[in-house]
């Protein structure tokens, strides 16, 4: 007797089946410059790994073909703002913020597998290597070297197969998997076959020019807005069949108490952090004062498996506005749960943050430290001095990138999270009960520009965005589709 | 209690905190940690030793290693193993006092472990530099040791490593020793590929804010009374032993008592020993056979010898392998070594499965030994001048299949090398041992069986 479980998760099989697959090009049934939806049929066993093709057509610039690429760790999610899935016209699983979500994915891949493949399928450029200024100077640098330039080594360019130009013609194509938009699809392939209600899929795209949908050369001028290639939008969908074993999955889904799947599930919570002129003596620059800021994330009843935060407080021209901006000083943080703090001491150490978000996905991120925090380039802190960050202090070479210098990505992709779920200890997550989760920030506000923003830290609002990972189960029972919570 | 399970994350300072500096300066060289017995499960995978790193000059200031004119000052810890560098020995032993795992030269099995299990592009790249503190390159080590860093590093240690959960409650707790590693072992200038680069002999480094990290489950409550009345038990898991030889000959035989039933792979490194604890060099180079370079600025060991053949003998039988590992025409045309070098990663890690580690690249690149050549595009992860240092190791596998090893008691294991070395350059060859023990509990008393 066949496993069901083993024919709808996206894993392996530990043993030889037969298997047939149909790949069948669906083109959306509604298509407009703010949406697409797809239908599926009611057949075989959707694959989570089925595409969705997307184009971005950039208007030329004084009519020449523009030099705008993607912005580089979010790749072709950057087009998208949020994706649903229906089942009998009910969301059953949604998406926001797919760009900052997925940039967190990107960055947790291995930079082999960036470079080799979602560069190529996603327009993700992340992968680092080691730099340093030809001629004397500062050694022991960092930069990404896209394409390199033998001729100039100061400058880096995107790869030209992957400009955005203005015509269905010239602009790249890039894919996203489904499983990618739609966090339910992360862990189960869809029994469609089963399902005697409508399925489909939406996907909103993401509104906003440079920054948001794409980022352009130093010094370009835009010319005009850009568009998705909707024609060209199409769903490449994988139906597995298993022939051997398709009357025995169809019979254990139909069983008289139906068949229960448990799935994951995103659920997006904002909130801003707005610090106020530090009160007391006064304070020159460079000094800074602790404050502490607290947030209340309201996830009452739900399995929560772990938390995501992002902390974005200026975008820039190389990554667009899918950043996770650090403090030039180390912060605290921490969780309370159940009016409980989750750690018994505030999480201060950068590796350890680094460690403990690497937890939300069950694997470690791929990031350089340069990347990720601002310890290791900035003076260490005395009392309520030091710690003020100058660029020459980067990791990150001068080299520029599309005319833009590296050192733009400095301590921008610091994300914090913690995981209440472990699969080694077979831990699935933690029941919730009313009390809202509170998210506890310890930050020194610094009393002078701070980098990137350039302005001190009371007049720099911090938008905090919270990714919770909760957990559903899906009830399939008679044809129909039923959620809980 | 509760009735459901629930994970938590254990946060541990060491039990010999004093000044809250680790260091042989102003400090103490030994950390401790004790990890009480409770009714809770440990994910020994997810233990970490977090803290901050600082590198300092003999006279107080940090080092300035990020202007290339600049010789004087020169001072960092090994690029591909980092923070892993600074743990000379690590031992594992329950609060009562009996040992699980002992390592010597826990830093010298390190350097083979993270070659086999990072590329270049992983260090760099892949977050290496975050939590071991190793950037792979030396200049980028070489720029991270100009100021404090942070690290949250991993244990490499068999015990740690297996897919179950530790019952803390059964093993009676946790008692984790790591004695630090010499300055001048864990400490390196440029000397070696730059001899005008300083020879400061006072550099030192400290560790503090140190705590130890790990998840832990915390069962139901029914499931604690079980734990907590389960008094007898066995639980198998995996453990490493470290042996010592120095070759001086040019046909080497290394033979070790090892004494292991269930012997999964040895995995062996090897340096002049004169690069050992000296700042000139850094002691963590898996290198093969060298000698000295006459036409150098300074003499200097810098000239491969080229390696002939490694035989891997089992009570005098050529096993596992019934063929000596030949590597006299790949040394001599400076061609990829292949495999030797497969039958080394495969010593460890299934080969099949590992798609990151460092390859060769001295031997199958036949890359220039000096310092980068003008024009060379050194900002690519290219590996190249003196990031090109060779990671060669040897070691073969006895049973990745079934798990149940190869028996080596009351049998010898002999390591035979040969190599065109004539000099008679003492070389140390670090043998490390993966091997299988079983923990009986027996009503509170331990008994370990290997």
């Amino acid at each position: 007797m066949s496993n069901l479980q083993d024919f709808l998760s996206p894993e392996t099989f530990s043993y030889p089946v037969n298997q047939r697959v149909e790949t069948d090009i669906i083109f959306p049934v509604s298509k407009n410059q703010n949406a697409v939806r797809f239908v599926f049929d009611q057949k075989g066993i959707l694959d989570s790994n089925s595409k969705v093709r997307l184009k971005l057509l950039v208007p030329q610039v004084a009519g020449a073909e523009p030099n705008a690429y993607l912005p580089i760790n979010t790749g072709c999610s950057s087009l998208i703002s949020r994706a649903w899935l229906e089942i009998g016209g009910r969301r059953v699983s949604t998406l926001e913020s797919v760009g900052g979500f997925n940039t967190f994915m990107n960055l947790s891949y291995s930079p082999e597998y960036s470079d080799g493949i979602q560069k190529v399928l996603e327009g993700v450029v992340t992968k680092i290597g080691g730099s340093e200024l030809i001629g004397g100077g500062v050694t022991g640098l960092i930069g990404k070297t896209p394409s390199d330039n033998i001729a100039d080594p100061y400058t880096a360019f995107i790869p030209q197969g992957l400009k955005l130009k203005s015509t269905g013609a010239l602009s790249p194509e890039f894919s996203i998997p489904i499983s990618r938009l739609v966090p339910m699809l992360k862990g189960l392939q869809l029994p469609l076959f089963a399902i005697n209600e409508e399925v489909s899929l939406t996907i909103e795209f993401k509104q906003g020019e440079a920054r948001e949908r794409f980022c352009q050369r130093s010094g370009e001028a835009t010319g005009g807005v850009s568009t998705i290639d909707v024609d060209n939008c199409i769903l490449m969908a994988d139906f597995l069949y298993y022939p051997d074993d398709m009357d025995d999955i169809a019979q254990k889904i139909a069983s008289p108490n139906g068949f229960s799947i448990l799935y994951d599930e995103v659920i997006v919570v904002k909130a801003t952090e707005n610090a106020i002129r530090p009160a007391g003596p006064a304070i020159g620059a460079g000094l800074h004062l602790p404050t502490t800021f607290t947030q209340q994330i309201a996830l009452a009843g739900k399995t929560l498996k772990s938390i995501l935060v992002q902390s974005f407080k200026v975008g820039n021209n190389i990554e667009g506005n899918y950043v996770s901006n650090d403090d030039n000083i180390e912060d605290a943080y921490n969780f309370v749960i159940d009016s409980r703090p989750y750690y018994a001491q505030d999480v201060v150490n950068t590796s350890f943050k680094y460690n403990e978000v690497g937890k939300v996905l069950d694997r470690n991120l791929s990031l350089n430290s340069s990347q990720y925090a601002f310890i290791n380039q900035v003076s260490a802190v005395v009392g309520n001095a030091g710690g003020a960050f100058a660029a020459a202090l980067s990791g990150f070479t001068d080299y520029t990138l599309e005319g833009y210098t590296q050192k733009h990505r400095t301590a921008t992709q610091r994300w914090l999270g913690v995981a209440l779920s472990n699969r080694t200890l077979g831990v699935g997550g933690k029941v919730l009960s009313n009390l809202p989760i509170l998210f506890r920030r310890n930050r020194q506000i610094m009393n002078d520009a701070v980098y990137p923003s350039a302005v001190p830290d009371y007049q720099q609002s911090v938008n905090l965005t919270f990714y919770c990972i909760t957990q559903n189960m899906l009830l399939l029972k008679n044809g129909l589709a039923t959620i809980s919570q | 209690m509760s009735n459901t399970r629930v994970k938590e994350v254990i946060q541990i300072n060491p039990t010999n905190m004093g000044n809250g500096k680790f260091s042989f300066k102003d400090g103490t060289p030994q950390i401790e940690f004790d990890i009480p017995m409770m009714p809770k499960y440990m994910d020994g995978s997810s233990l970490r030793i977090n803290g901050k790193c600082n590198i300092k000059l003999a006279n107080g200031n940090r080092p300035s290693n990020q202007n290339p004119a600049n010789d004087a000052t020169r001072g960092y810890l090994d690029p591909r193993t980092g923070i892993q560098s600074l743990f000379d020995y690590v031992s594992i032993a329950n609060q009562e006092g009996q040992t699980y795992e002992m390592i010597k030269n826990y830093n010298r099995m390190a350097s083979s472990i993270m070659a086999k299990s990072n590329s270049l592009n992983s260090y760099l790249g892949g977050g290496e530099n975050v939590t071991s503190g190793s950037c792979g390159k030396n200049l980028q080590q070489g720029k991270q040791a100009q100021l404090e860093s942070s690290f949250s590093v991993k244990l490499l240690c068999g015990f740690l490593g297996g897919e179950s959960p530790i019952d803390l409650h059964l093993v009676r707790g946790l008692h984790i020793v790591i004695q630090l590693s010499p300055d001048n072992y864990a400490l390196q200038t440029d000397f070696w590929t730059e001899p005008t680069s300083n020879t400061d002999n006072g550099m030192y480094y400290q560790l503090t804010d140190l705590k130890l990290t790990f998840d832990a489950l915390i069962p139901t409550a029914q499931e604690q009374n079980a734990m907590m009345s389960l008094t007898q038990s066995e639980w198998e898991y995996n453990s490493f032993s470290s042996f010592y030889n120095v070759m001086t000959s040019n046909d080497f035989t290394a033979t070790m008592n090892i004494n292991t039933s269930k012997t999964i792979g040895i995995t062996c490194n090897m340096i002049p020993s004169l690069f050992l604890n000296n700042y000139l060099y850094n002691s963590q180079m898996c290198l093969q056979t060298l000698k000295l370079d006459a036409n150098a600025t300074a003499n200097r060991l810098r000239v491969l010898v080229p390696v002939k053949e490694i035989t891997f003998l089992r009570g005098g039988l050529r096993q596992p392998l019934d063929f000596e590992i030949i590597s006299t025409t790949s040394q001599t045309e400076q061609t990829a070594d292949a495999q030797r070098e497969w039958e080394a990663t495969n010593s460890i890690y299934e080969v099949w499965n590992n798609a990151h580690f460092i390859k060769d690249l001295r031997t199958q690149l036949s890359l220039p030994r000096g310092v980068a050549a003008a024009n060379i595009a050194r900002y690519q992860t290219s590996v190249i001048g003196n990031d090109a240092i060779q990671s060669y190791h040897f070691g073969v596998s006895y049973d990745h299949l079934a798990g149940v090893g190869q028996n080596f008691k009351g049998t010898p294991l002999a390591i035979r090398f040969q190599s065109d070395m004539t000099s008679g350059e003492p070389h140390s060859i670090f043998t490390f041992v993966k091997h299988k023990n079983t923990i009986i509990f027996n009503n509170g008393a331990v008994q370990i069986q290997n």
